[in-house]
């Protein structure tokens, strides 16, 4: 019996489609059966992020309106067999399918994979509704911005009012320089203001732009932190105890020189 | 304003930022989940203040409403 998590987070631009394929990729490294679902219709990117956009024949709306089997519809991943994506539609709009349309998919696929994890579009309307009415888990992604903390905060109120109890939390994009120097919110923060079990933390990396560049997600890159943070995430979902990553950042020359100086 | 400008260019921005984050976030997010908005939540203290006063006799100055949160659950 798998288990179905949708990954959430209210404002747009957060990292939940990278968060989604990075989860992803690591759990059908370790020889799970995963299946991705993009549930954002009208502006899929889940494909693209995993270098499986040339692919694409159906989509999940075809799969809903009986133009094709599901089996059709999923594309297996270029590097693990065990991995699948259900792509979105890019014509359509979000009322193309429903909540109940979500519901069954997931059962259907529940047996079949060992974790159904589905991407969520932004904000609050019909698909966010339609992306969490098949799911069991939710992991809330936030980064540490006054605006994404809110919109996560909402969002959890929603979750909790749709039985989606104790959604865990991401904070993701993380500069721990801006920490150290009193510029960003750190982890207590934000953990104590959503107060929701934390997940992990994921540090702002240079690499996640080009591993979308090359559609190829940075848990396959060994030295990028972001990769690394995302595999413990990962090993946390599957019940392992992880402790969270040493948060260090690179500082380039002038910084390497400035912190030589003692001057930060 | 001098101090400033050195301290950036020795790469200290004035500090705390992450303070001011933290507060305006608490702020908002008390709007927010009770669902009120600071007008309103004015007119709610106004109208606790006057209830009260009709009963025993207290100071505006001195009363104070507090908002706890705890857990995701609020309490007035």
């Amino acid at each position: 019996m798998g288990e179905i998590i949708v990954v959430t987070s209210g404002k747009g631009g957060v990292g939940k489609t990278t968060t989604t394929a990075n989860i992803g990729t690591a759990l059908a490294s370790e020889g799970l059966r995963v299946v991705l679902i993009d549930t954002d219709i009208g502006l899929r990117n889940l494909d693209v992020v995993m270098g499986l956009e040339n692919r694409i024949v159906y989509d999940i709306v075809d799969v809903v309106n009986g133009n094709c089997r599901l089996k059709q519809a999923l594309i297996r991943d270029k590097r693990f067999e065990s991995l699948y994506l259900l792509p979105a539609a890019q014509t359509k709009d979000k009322t193309a399918i429903s909540p109940e349309d979500m519901e069954y998919l997931c059962k259907e696929m529940k047996d079949d994979y060992d974790y159904v994890i589905i991407d969520c579009p932004a904000g609050i309307e019909q698909g966010f509704y339609n992306a969490i009415a098949g799911a069991e888990k939710a992991i809330v992604v936030t980064t540490p911005e006054v605006s994404a903390v809110r919109d996560a905060d909402r969002v959890i109120g929603l979750l909790e009012s749709s039985d989606l109890r104790n959604p865990k939390l991401i904070i993701n994009r993380l500069r721990p320089r801006m920490v150290r120097q009193g510029d960003m919110m750190d982890i207590e923060d934000i953990v104590d203001i959503l107060a929701v079990e934390l997940l992990g933390v994921v540090q702002e990396d240079d690499r996640i732009i080009v591993s979308t560049n090359r559609g190829e997600p940075a848990v396959m890159n060994l030295v990028s932190p972001a990769g690394e943070a995302y595999r413990r995430i990962a090993r946390r979902i599957r019940g392992e105890e992880v402790p969270l990553m040493h948060l260090e950042e690179s500082y380039g020359f002038m910084g390497r020189l400035r912190k030589f100086m003692g001057l930060c | 304003m001098l101090i400033d400008c050195l301290n950036r260019v020795l790469g200290k921005a004035a500090p705390n930022s992450r303070i001011h984050a933290r507060e305006r976030l608490r702020l908002v997010l008390v709007h927010d989940r009770a669902k009120m908005s600071p007008y309103f939540m004015n007119k709610l203290k106004e109208d606790l203040y006057s209830v009260i006063t009709r009963y025993v006799v207290a100071d505006a100055d001195k009363l104070e409403v507090v908002l706890n949160q705890s857990d995701r659950v609020d309490e007035l």
